[in-house]
């Protein structure tokens, strides 16, 4: 296939899935699996939910756990919306697979282009199926597996109600978790089973399933470095992009680690500040957005480090869209570096010209716009101050968080359940449409122009090179950071300043 | 590109490099439709028209404008302004150099006399005329040892001409009626008649010339692709300062608009944007000045590129007279051996290469005692024979000769 069948081949299987998804999400009443009877969900939040899953992002307006309209059996949370068992499995966990398939597709796809000697991008449909029966369902199978071993429910019989030691009855809500979250941290997706995702005990229920959980997030993003060293035949092309990742994620670690108590209110003390903070940094490093601890008590450096993470995308990155943004990355930081040098850049012999370069300006350019853009019509809409967030900086960094984790794919959130208003769900849904498929479309062009371009074997600027990985690091920091850096200074760092000054 | 033994260029217009024209002529290109062309200078020009009009009338710019900072916005204006005059000014510079260069390049252009014949009634008149003068058309006479004005067509005679200089074949050329001869080669026997082919501003160098003058270049591709990184960012920290802006207006943050345009025009890639426009100029005055002249900006971007440099121009380069120093045998094979086969295989080549051969072998004893004898015996081989090197007799069965010497056919 070439780029422009891959890619339509890659949105539509996307958009079918996504309305298969929002019909279990609206008739999940009338459904089967439903023991709790949870009403459909409003066409605008089901909307968010399917664009949500199906771009990797997760971003959730609800709580999955919900409240249920059948009392004795029922915990009563709040009036928002549940999922039932059906759509957890069939919507949530459907679309957490093929979502992950084809980010990890496109991704290779993308690779293939710069590969010497290949023809076309490769076929879609082979990639998107051998990808969920070759690699995800193993892996999350036995990943499920453990899950259940480690203290992780997995049932579809309904929420149990118990008698506790003081005689009162107890609601306990159970339901397909472990399933759940091993695609959920497998994919680098995010969307937990419950509300507090995985600060909820039943969805990780004690420090061994915290770590495996870490493990696994950081399984896929890291491995697929590798295979792009494979698929080029060139393993030392892996080495900057590798090292340059988990450098910047080393220096994103290191930000967070500033404050020597990472313990703030909120956070769940079964894991500490330590575990707490540390996924923090991961879940956005790789573009996961589960949680572990609520991010409302997390001190605003840890904040800023999510943000660092979320903007710059590929610390690895999400599945495959990672990749694909440090291949960008590498091309500018080539085109930089060649011109500095005077030379016509050139990554791995190919000539960088003029239409790569306006390619990967407007793939940088779609970032910008798409989080400042909602984050400025929220405020000036008044839609913010419906969600009852301060206008200070701890409510301006909710919004602009909220947009940032929507437009990386991300999914970690402030406002939780509350972003449960129209304006937030369309908006979120189109920022995340866009931040996912805009880029996927125009680097997967770069890949297209790239294949059977002239290649020279002598090659002008060694690509593979510590200095190069070096050079490459700093331009990612100073391209993402410099770009967002006016917003950062009125959310997290004013935050931080202002916090010095009153008190933690 | 072409190298030419000159005085350096830069000696001769450093002095009326700032003149008040070039002066004049930066203040005039701050016209905004002639800044269009390099957006991020149009847009830094955009902004001190905003912050001038902040200076003139604040009121128009509340809430984020203050009456009391007028004297401020004045300043940032002017500052504004500077920036974009620095700008032009560069502009101004390379092309006050790049004309400089171009009237130097033009006394490059050799005025060779040529003998022009003008035919009036029934007497053809030889003239002589500076090869500048000459038109598409005219007729020239080239005698022995001239020099060819320029390039021509042959109409009459038949001579030998030298055009190492030009093409690096170093054997002179027979030219016939029909032949064409290039300008600068040389008439080396007999007589020849020709008609002009070109104008004398259609020449290489007057093309050159062309080149360096033109501010209107055509865009090299690496130009192209920074003007687009460049248009990249502007776009970039436009949305930021936009988004700013739309900020400090909805959560009265009281951020004063000529305080984000100033942080805008920093982000700004400016420097680039400002001297992008002279740097090809530059580039190529400057290689001017190492004797080097380079045909367009894309030129010496391919040079940049370069690692290794192959000529096959030995007769441009160096005399042409290649001489064999040593005969290196390879595998099992002495240099006996080698020497004897080069010597016969050489034996009727008339080239430097093969004059030399011979006559090394000479030298290292190689030779046969009695050469005549030894090679006469073996006519040069029919064309039918030429085969690379030399094969035994006892193997050659149509050809007959027990040794044949065999010639690589001429190129």
């Amino acid at each position: 296939m070439g780029w422009r069948e891959y890619f339509l081949s890659a949105i539509i299987v996307n958009i079918f899935q996504m309305s298969l998804a929002f019909i279990i999400f609206v008739f999940q009443n009338i459904l089967p699996l439903n023991p709790q009877g949870f009403p459909g969900l409003s066409t605008d939040l089901a909307f968010m939910q399917v664009i949500s899953f199906a771009t990797n992002t997760n971003l959730q307006h609800y709580n999955g756990e919900g409240v249920c309209t059948n009392p004795p059996n029922c915990y009563p949370l709040s009036s928002m919306p549940g999922l039932s068992y059906l759509s957890q499995m069939t919507a949530v966990q459907f679309l957490q697979f093929t979502s992950a398939a084809t980010g990890l597709c496109v991704a290779v796809a993308m690779v293939r282009g710069f590969v010497s000697r290949s023809q076309n991008l490769g076929n879609f449909y082979t990639d998107f199926v051998r990808s969920l029966t070759r690699l995800f369902l193993p892996l999350c199978f036995v990943a499920a597996l453990i899950f259940v071993g480690l203290g992780v429910p997995q049932t579809i019989g309904g929420y149990q109600t118990v008698t506790t030691v003081e005689g009162a009855a107890q609601t306990i809500l159970v339901g397909p978790v472990a399933s759940l979250v091993s695609i959920m941290q497998i994919g680098t997706n995010g969307g937990g089973y419950y509300g507090a995702n995985s600060a909820y005990p039943f969805q990780n229920p004690n420090p061994a399933s915290d770590i495996f959980q870490i493990l696994l997030m950081l399984l896929i993003p890291t491995s697929l470095c590798f295979v792009l060293g494979q698929l080029l035949g060139k393993r030392r092309e892996a080495r900057p992009i590798i090292i340059g990742a988990y450098t910047l994620f080393a220096l994103d670690l290191l930000l967070a680690f500033i404050p020597n108590y990472g313990l703030g209110q909120g956070i769940e003390v079964r894991f500490g500040g330590f575990f707490s903070t540390f996924w923090t940094v991961i879940t956005t490093a790789v573009t996961t957005g589960s949680v572990n601890a609520s991010l409302a008590g997390m001190h605003p450096l840890v904040i800023l480090s999510a943000f660092i993470g979320m903007l710059i995308q590929s610390t690895p990155g999400g599945k495959g869209v990672g990749l694909m943004y440090m291949v960008m990355y590498v091309i500018i930081t080539v085109f930089i570096v060649g011109l500095m040098s005077g030379r016509t850049p050139e990554y791995l012999g190919m000539k960088i010209n003029a239409r790569d370069v306006k390619i990967v300006m407007i793939t940088f350019l779609v970032h910008p716009v798409i989080i400042l853009v909602p984050t400025v019509l929220a405020y000036a809409t008044g839609a913010a101050s419906a969600v009852r967030v301060s206008t200070g900086s701890t409510g301006f960094t909710r919004i602009f968080y909220e947009f940032t984790s929507a437009a990386s794919n991300n999914g970690s959130d402030f406002l939780g359940a509350a972003g449960n208003t129209p304006f937030f769900n369309i908006s979120t849904a189109l920022v995340m449409f866009l931040g996912r498929f805009a880029p996927i479309g125009l680097l997967l062009a770069l890949a297209g122009s790239m294949i059977n371009r002239k290649r020279s074997t002598e090659i002008g600027l060694r690509t593979d090179s510590i200095t190069f990985t070096i050079v490459l690091v700093g331009s990612i920091l100073l391209l993402v950071v410099l770009t967002f850096f006016p917003f950062l200074a009125l959310g997290p760092i004013l935050e931080f300043f202002q916090k010095r000054v009153n008190g933690f | 590109m072409t190298s030419k033994q000159t005085r350096p260029a830069s000696t001769r217009f450093r002095s009326n490099l700032i003149s008040t024209k070039t002066l004049l002529d930066s203040l005039v290109r701050l016209n905004p439709a002639s800044l269009i062309a390099n957006p991020v200078m149009f847009i830094v020009e955009l902004t001190f028209f905003i912050v001038a009009a902040m200076a003139i009338y604040p009121p128009a710019f509340y809430p984020v404008a203050n009456s009391s900072m007028r004297i401020y916005y004045l300043e940032v204006s002017l500052i504004l302004l500077t920036t974009v005059w620095f700008s032009t000014l560069a502009d101004a510079l390379a092309e006050t150099q790049a004309k400089n260069t171009a009237s130097s390049l033009r006394s490059l252009e050799s005025e060779v006399q040529s003998k022009k014949i003008v035919t009036e009634g029934d007497v053809r008149r030889i003239v002589t005329t500076p090869s500048t003068a000459l038109r598409k058309g005219d007729l020239i006479l080239l005698e022995k040892n001239d020099v060819v004005p320029i390039d021509a067509e042959v109409l009459e005679g038949i001579g030998m001409v030298d055009e190492s200089l030009l093409t690096g074949e170093s054997t002179p050329v027979r030219k016939a009626p029909g032949d064409e001869v290039i300008g600068g080669s040389r008439v080396i026997s007999d007589t020849l008649t020709a008609r002009v082919t070109v104008n004398p501003e259609d020449t290489y160098i007057s093309e050159m010339i062309r080149l360096v003058e033109s501010s209107k270049r055509p865009r090299t591709p690496n130009e192209v692709a920074v003007t687009t990184v460049l248009i990249g960012l502007t776009a970039i920290f436009t949305i930021i300062v936009v988004a700013l802006l739309g900020l400090s207006i909805t959560l009265n943050l009281a951020v004063d608009l000529s305080i984000l345009i100033a942080l805008y025009v920093c982000l700004l890639p400016t420097t680039i944007g400002a001297l992008l426009p002279s740097i090809g100029l530059s580039g190529v005055s400057r290689l001017y000045r190492r004797k080097i002249v380079a045909k367009s900006g894309r030129a010496v971007e391919r040079a940049g590129d370069t690692d290794v440099i192959i000529l096959d121009k030995t007769g441009t380069i160096t005399v042409g007279n290649r001489q064999a120093v040593e005969f290196v045998p390879v595998n099992n094979h002495t240099e006996k051996e080698v020497g004897e086969a080069a010597f016969l295989s050489s034996w009727h080549d008339d080239t430097p290469e093969g004059r030399s051969l011979i006559r090394l072998a000479y030298e290292d004893g190689f030779g046969p005692r009695a050469p005549e004898r030894a090679v006469s015996r073996y006519p040069r081989a029919r064309d039918s024979c030429y085969l690379k090197g030399i094969s035994q007799a006892a193997n050659g069965g149509d050809c007959g000769e027990s040794l044949r010497l065999i010639k690589k056919p001429g190129p």
